[in-house]
């Protein structure tokens, strides 16, 4: 099911909360029983089959994470249980995600022609497997207790705000409000406002800036223009923000709704001064997950500088194939890698003496161009739309298509790319403190306008003397 | 500070809860409609759960259409999207552009895959037919002859290239293409010749074209027609596709002839609802959703038309929509018409070719509908 659906609104989120809040608070078992099942009907709505592989990645990790326990109570160190683990964690997120691109590959290279199929992939695999390995990490480091509840251990891995698309929630995080948590209307109310923002920032922007992308990439090549080029890659940059973002802030919204509280995971990227600190805004759970059980372990910055490059490249080149089983996302990510490191080593003292807004302008050029690696299927498209957008090719600077697109998506874009700064946000919070009403309005507006938006996507007129 | 902050977070929680409430009960005790008059269409109904049909996601997907289908205010959310999308500055929505001048105009088409075959499939029928008088009239689409009517920025087809290729093929098979684009283009500079909110082209419209067209084939004219409106209030197919509130209904008017102008009755046979009628216009399907179904109660697949002419002359006429609001001002012209709607049609053209006599044989299609069609050269093959 997802957030942004009128079922999952109207109905879902309204019967869960009933019941959830009918259980008196100190019967947080029942509470927690509520939420898991609830949580299994909103992954297994539209594709139940998969949820089984859920159900047993939790009990495999909830075992595993005892024997780790065990093994270490009696003086072992667990690592064997810990490698075992993380290998099954890992085959199964490589079976369903990046077995087809492997043998693709393997037949490309080879010019073979074996046979394979290329399972579904499993909604939200990739977040809860990585979810799973930092509790199995941790109790392993003894950073964390061990779970004996396996109920509770499930319910931590298929939680439903956060299960689909993150933010990625490691289990030390939660542990505690498994046990215990805390109702107050105030944060209720703060997590429906997260909520209704979040809603909005999916419905409102991102399905615009999606569409706007997408008749760009439609459009045939005697149709395309340098300026057409930008336009599109600044309606995917605003497009992923906001989707993604708005992702999140539903799900901290709803884990607030259901009393958890779950890290920030974007503060705001589209500001920033430098890559380096895009990424400390960006996809926040992601990138932290990426150091604390990779980078570090591999020995973080605390090596020679040729590892150190390495480590580097190594963690970047698997934050893209995170990202989906295609070489762009290797790319992308590696592109990053070789940013940070040029930042790292050659380029800050550079940046420091540039104007803020020159090194707004560097960080927001680089990630655009990052996003064209990513929002395109193939590298060769990539590499064509990067040649249009820097007057590779024969294209005209801009043409009637351009104009066609500026004037009906002009207001849209600037909007967007006011929202994405941190003023507007922190404004309305301030202005709400003296006049609740204004924003309720606000709010209730976005609501509305987000709900006739998604009622709208089912609207399908039959047209009569057409077959 | 933080008191007024958790003031505001505890009335959002409040007003949260009480939408969802509200919304939930209103959803629960709403009558579920079973059709939509807005979207002409049967509304989804609440599916029956089995395990069955859960685990295949049948019932999910039912589900989902069915909530969205019953949603309480369903068609007034529909408008405010709509009415945001305009705010927003968007000139097109599902292939329908919001014009100057409260217009609504279908994009225009290329010629599609089929197009060539379609061609091909005419000219080959000209071949077989030697000795029949053939004409083509192709009309125009809206956003061609009422292009000064399309915002700036909004960019069409070249229809006229498209156009005019195809006259120069059916010109050297000598079937005579009908043009009728200036004739439209006169007419715009005093009249209404397409509906601000439907595909077809007006009464008005059609009327030039058939004027235009005497001499090509041949006929005169002598019958002179009041002009009388039915309706007022008309929506059509483009309002509803698109979602657009243009902001201005259209009126149909349909052409009476005049009394001693020399107008026969005619007869008007429907061979698919049996109806047999000297009534032409259908007014009871004004007060329906596609009131342009007045036109001989919209399209069927073949209907004949006999009136009391000595000329001698038998039309076929293979036509689409458009020639709904044409046929009364031909039917003055030939003794018999058999109008066939290739679309609908699953009968032997050949047979009905010599078995009726035919002596000219009109094909009467818009462009936009010609370009993407493939009914036509099926029916013109078998």
């Amino acid at each position: 099911m997802l957030f942004s659906s009128i079922l999952f609104i109207f109905y879902f989120l309204p019967i869960v909360l009933a019941v959830y809040f009918l259980i008196p608070a100190r019967f947080i078992r029942a509470r927690n029983g509520v939420l898991l099942l609830a949580s299994l009907i909103f992954y297994s709505w539209g594709e139940p089959v998969y949820v089984f592989l859920m159900i047993y990645s939790a009990f495999f990790n909830y075992y595993l994470a005892l024997c780790i326990h065990e093994e270490k109570k009696k003086g072992g160190t667990g690592r064997r249980n810990l490698a075992f683990a993380v290998i099954v964690d890992l085959f199964i997120l490589s079976f369903f995600k990046y077995y087809g691109f492997l043998m693709g590959n393997i037949n490309h290279l080879f010019g073979l022609h074996l046979h394979y199929t290329q399972l579904a992939l499993p909604i939200g695999i990739s977040f809860y497997t990585f979810q799973a390995m930092s509790y199995i990490f941790d109790v392993y480091r003894g950073t964390t207790t061990v779970q004996k509840n396996p109920l509770r251990f499930a319910l931590y891995l298929s939680l439903f705000p956060q299960l689909i698309a993150g933010p990625i929630v490691k289990y030390r995080d939660v542990a505690e409000q498994l046990d215990h948590r805390e109702t107050t209307l105030e944060g209720f109310g703060y997590g429906a406002s997260r909520f209704v923002f979040g809603l909005g920032k999916k419905v409102l922007l991102a399905n615009a800036f999606g569409a706007l992308f997408k008749s760009v990439t439609a459009l045939p090549d005697s149709k395309l223009s340098v300026v057409t080029a930008w336009l599109g890659a600044l309606a995917y940059t605003l497009q992923i923000y906001f989707d993604f973002s708005g992702y999140s802030d539903m799900a901290i919204g709803l884990g607030r709704m259901f009393c958890f509280e779950f890290l920030e995971n974007f503060r705001y990227p589209y500001i920033s001064q430098s890559v380096t600190e895009f990424w400390r805004r960006w996809h926040i759970s992601l990138s932290s997950w990426f150091r604390e059980y990779v980078y570090i372990p591999l020995g973080g910055n605390r090596v020679s500088v040729p590892r150190h490059l390495l480590n580097l490249l190594i963690v970047w080149g698997l934050t893209g194939l995170w990202h989906g089983a295609s070489w762009n996302f290797v790319i992308w990510g590696l592109y990053y890698g070789v940013i940070l490191i040029l930042e790292k080593y050659l380029l800050r003292n550079r940046l420091e003496k540039l104007p803020a807004w020159a090194r707004h302008l560097y960080t927001m050029v680089i990630v655009t161009i990052g996003w064209v690696f990513f929002s395109r299927d193939s590298l060769a498209s990539a590499w064509q739309t990067i040649g249009i957008m820097f007057g590779n090719g024969a294209f005209p600077f801009a043409d009637g298509t351009t104009f066609y697109l500026l004037r009906t998506n002009l207001i849209l874009l600037i909007l967007g790319i006011f929202l994405s700064s941190s003023r507007p946000i922190r404004a309305f919070r301030r202005r709400t403190e003296d006049q609740p009403i204004f924003g309720i309005i606000c709010l209730g507006g976005i609501l509305l306008l987000s709900t006739a938006s998604l009622i709208f996507s089912s609207y399908n007129p039959f047209l009569y003397f057409r077959f | 500070m933080s008191t007024n902050r958790q003031r505001f977070n505890k009335l959002c929680a409040i007003c949260f809860i009480a939408v969802l409430a509200l919304v939930f009960l209103g959803n629960l005790f709403m009558k579920d409609r079973s059709f939509s008059s807005e979207e002409n269409r049967v509304l989804q109904e609440m599916p029956r759960l089995s395990p069955s049909l859960y685990l295949s996601g049948r019932y999910e997907t039912k589900l989902d259409s069915y909530v969205n289908d019953q949603f309480i205010f369903r068609d007034r959310l529909i408008r405010v999207k709509a009415a945001q999308d305009m705010t927003l500055g968007a000139l097109v929505s599902n292939g329908v552009i919001r014009g100057k001048d409260h217009y609504l105009m279908e994009e225009l088409a290329v010629p599609g895959r089929s197009f060539q075959e379609t061609q091909a499939a005419v000219l080959a029928f000209r071949k077989k037919y030697p000795g029949k008088r053939m004409y083509f009239l192709l009309a125009p689409n809206a956003a061609n002859i009422l292009s000064d009517k399309l915002p700036a920025a909004v960019q069409v087809a070249d229809q006229n290239g498209a156009m005019d290729a195809f006259f120069r093929q059916l010109r050297k098979s000598s079937i005579t293409p009908l043009d009728v684009r200036t004739p439209l283009q006169e007419a715009a500079k005093s009249t209404q010749v397409y509906y601000r909110t439907d595909h077809h082209w007006t009464t008005e419209g059609a009327y030039a074209a058939y004027k235009s067209i005497l001499s090509a084939m041949k006929i005169t004219d002598t019958v002179r027609y009041d002009r009388e409106t039915v309706k007022n209030d008309f929506r059509g197919t483009l309002a509803s596709k698109s979602g657009f509130p243009n902001g201005l209904n259209d009126s149909i008017t349909i052409f009476l002839p005049r009394d001693h102008t020399g107008a026969r009755n005619s007869i008007f046979f429907f061979s698919d609802t049996k109806e047999k009628t000297t009534d032409f216009y259908q007014l009871k399907h004004l007060s329906e959703k596609d009131a342009y179904q007045v036109f001989g109660g919209g399209n069927h697949p073949s209907y004949t038309v006999e009136t009391p002419r000595r000329n001698g002359r038998v039309l076929l006429l293979l036509k689409d929509s458009y020639a709904n609001c044409f046929v009364p001002f031909l039917a003055q012209d030939f003794r018999k018409i058999i109008v066939v709607d290739p679309r609908y049609y699953f009968g032997n053209l050949n047979t009905l070719m010599t078995s009726q006599g035919v002596t000219d044989v009109l094909f009467l299609y818009n462009a936009n509908t010609l370009f993407q069609d493939t009914a036509l050269k099926m029916a013109l093959a078998g």
